[in-house]
């Protein structure tokens, strides 16, 4: 053995260490058994005691005593060197963990010690009749696992020396034979002797071969593990490339959103406080028409606002970026944004989604537009006195939500092309001059993206529903975001 | 509103004058400031009764700075009404939380310390409905 605290370069083993992985199970499995050895040791002495004492008591005439004593002498021995190994093997371990070398000689130490004492405790219980004669196979199969196959058959040969050993010694007429000398005469020890180096290498043969298997199995394993967690760093990777590629997007959209509406905004608020008359009073006529120029950035903005947002709708992204919705939550809020709009109109805006109703998982900004724009919609195509209705079930496992008006309607051959963009109903051009035409487009993307299904039911002069059915997601039902 | 003071700080010159226009029409008086720091030496020197200040003054964080900075500024800077202008619309505004930004002194996440959020560009009556509701 070598200086516990010398420094070495060499893998050092930890059980608890994860590193370990890496490293091998085999390395793992030693340090775990050489601690279960010391374990099974102390419970060794103790049977060696139990068990000796009454093979002794059995098979022995005379020199009772003597023998006890050996027994007891041999138990103690087994006991002192075993509590020397666990002293030093944890001193080891607090010093830093054991390179591996050093853990393959103390492996090798402690089975050659063992192997020592069950020679002596085998002579003292019987030579070649000892019932303990077959535990030498312990101690190769414990080689075999722990060590390489070239160690488990040079600890064979060893069990096999020793064996020999207590066979022929203990077959002597008049030496260490406890039992009666006729049976040991003649041709027993050696069946004997031919049994034990078969038992002894058949043993040291299967034990290696399995655990040759099973250390090619595990190598595999590790390889397969290697290569499973090189795709997931490149996977998760990606991820992170995605999630950076989205952000910039998100940027790159508020900046273009930023740029586009800055100067229609400048243009706006111009002409709305000239018109309105706050930079000096403006003839009639002039006032008409910057109302006009008004009007028309009015309706630009509009456009832009709605290609800005349906390429927003149409931009697929990570679910990273979902959360669990409360579509009632949203409902509340849009109602009371858009209270103010139904009531200047006359029209009742009446809100029945049931505040029980499941999350769904999405983007919170595009759920409120969703229901901002079928909402709107309908109080906008909705007459005087009339009702807009938003209802709401469970269903399947989705979550429905439908926006009933009692408006206009909408001509049964003009369903199909609805979601198109740019498309207005004549109908609603008529009822309505301004409108882009992309409303329920940007609708319809933010269903598809959400992975929903929309669709309406009409008829001329009673009305319209929407129905859009989106999948339940999220934690629980509870309302999360509003 | 009059004798009032107003501060708008927003790098568009045409809806600075515009909105100051609006603003003056109630008999306040309006200052008009271009960027973050200019805005915040003449909150703390004239200390207006409300200020209006927009999201990007040009860079796309610039208005978020501002109140940072002014909410750090002592009492006055503490309650000061602030309206947060900008051209994005309230919805993209994430929930008006403090973004993501490397450096930046503020908690990304944490509601943004204003009065209120407008949308640009701001109809005349809904900024002079704002600025009645702040001053009272």
């Amino acid at each position: 053995m070598t200086d516990p605290t010398s420094t070495t370069d060499e893998p050092r083993l930890d059980p608890a260490d994860p590193g370990c992985h890496h490293r091998g199970g085999a390395e793992r499995e030693l340090v775990a058994r050489i601690q279960w050895l010391m374990h099974l040791r102390w419970a060794a002495a103790a049977s060696v005691i139990v068990f000796g004492a009454f093979v002794v008591h059995l098979y022995r005439t005379e020199h009772k005593v003597a023998y006890f004593l050996g027994i007891l002498g041999l138990a103690s021995a087994i006991a002192a060197y075993n509590a020397l190994f666990t002293h030093y093997w944890r001193k080891m371990l607090e010093s830093g963990h054991p390179p591996r070398t050093r853990a393959h000689l103390f492996a090798n130490l402690q089975i050659g010690v063992d192997l020592l004492a069950l020679t002596a405790y085998a002579l003292l219980t019987g030579g070649p009749a000892s019932p303990v004669l077959s535990h030498f196979v312990f101690h190769v199969i414990f080689a075999s696992i722990l060590l390489s196959t070239r160690a488990a058959y040079a600890w064979a040969t060893v069990a096999t020396g020793l064996g020999t050993l207590v066979i022929f010694l203990g077959a002597a007429p008049g030496q260490l034979a406890i039992v009666p000398e006729g049976i040991l005469l003649g041709r027993f020890p050696l069946m004997v002797f031919a049994g034990f180096v078969a038992l002894v290498y058949l043993s040291a043969y299967l034990a290696t071969h399995i655990v040759q298997r099973l250390r090619q199995h595990e190598a595999e394993a590790r390889r397969f593990l290697s290569q499973l967690q090189a795709k997931a760093d490149e996977l998760s990777q990606a991820n992170q490339n995605l999630q950076s590629a989205q952000m910039m997007q998100t940027a790159y959209m508020r900046r273009v959103s930023h740029e586009l509406r800055s100067p229609l905004s400048a243009i706006s608020n111009s002409l709305q406080v000239v018109g309105e008359g706050y930079a000096g009073d403006l003839p009639d006529r002039a006032e008409q028409i910057v109302g006009r120029a008004h009007g028309r950035i009015e309706d630009l903005l509009r456009m832009v606002n709605d290609l800005l947002a349906l390429s927003r709708a149409r931009s697929t992204r990570p679910r990273e970026y979902l959360e669990p919705i409360s579509l009632p939550a949203v409902t509340a809020e849009v109602c009371e944004l858009l209270g103010e709009r139904a009531e200047l109109k006359g029209v009742t805006l009446i809100n029945e989604m049931p505040p029980e109703l499941p999350n769904v998982l999405g983007d919170r900004e595009e759920i409120v537009q969703l229901v901002t724009n079928l909402t709107a919609n309908a109080i906008k195509y909705t007459e005087e006195q009339g009702t807009v209705n938003i209802r709401g079930r469970e269903e399947a496992g989705q979550v429905v939500v439908e926006v009933a008006d009692t408006g206009i309607g909408i001509d049964e051959d003009e369903l199909p092309n609805l979601f198109q963009e740019f498309y207005r109903t004549k109908r609603g051009r008529d009822y309505q001059a301004v409108g882009t035409g992309l409303g329920l487009a940007i609708t319809r993307a933010i269903v598809d993206q959400h992975g929903g299904t929309i669709e309406v039911a009409s008829k001329v002069g009673e009305g319209s529903t929407f129905t859009v059915r989106m999948p339940q997601g999220g934690p629980g039902s509870q309302p999360v975001a509003g | 509103m009059a004798e009032r003071l107003i501060l708008i700080v927003d790098d568009d010159p045409d809806i600075a004058e515009a909105m100051g226009l609006v603003l003056e029409s109630t008999g306040a008086e309006v200052r008009i400031e271009e960027d973050v720091d200019a805005g915040i030496a003449a909150a703390l020197e004239m200390r207006p009764d409300l200020i209006l200040v927009d999201l990007m003054l040009p860079d796309p964080d610039d208005g978020y700075f501002f109140v940072h900075r002014l909410r750090s500024e002592g009492e006055y800077g503490a309650r000061v009404p602030v309206v947060l202008l900008s051209s994005l619309t309230r919805a993209e505004m994430d929930d008006l939380r403090y973004p993501e930004v490397e450096g930046a002194p503020f908690e990304a996440g944490e509601p943004v310390p204003i009065s209120a959020f407008l949308e640009k560009p701001t109809p005349p009556a809904r900024l002079l409905g704002a600025a009645n509701d702040l001053l009272g």
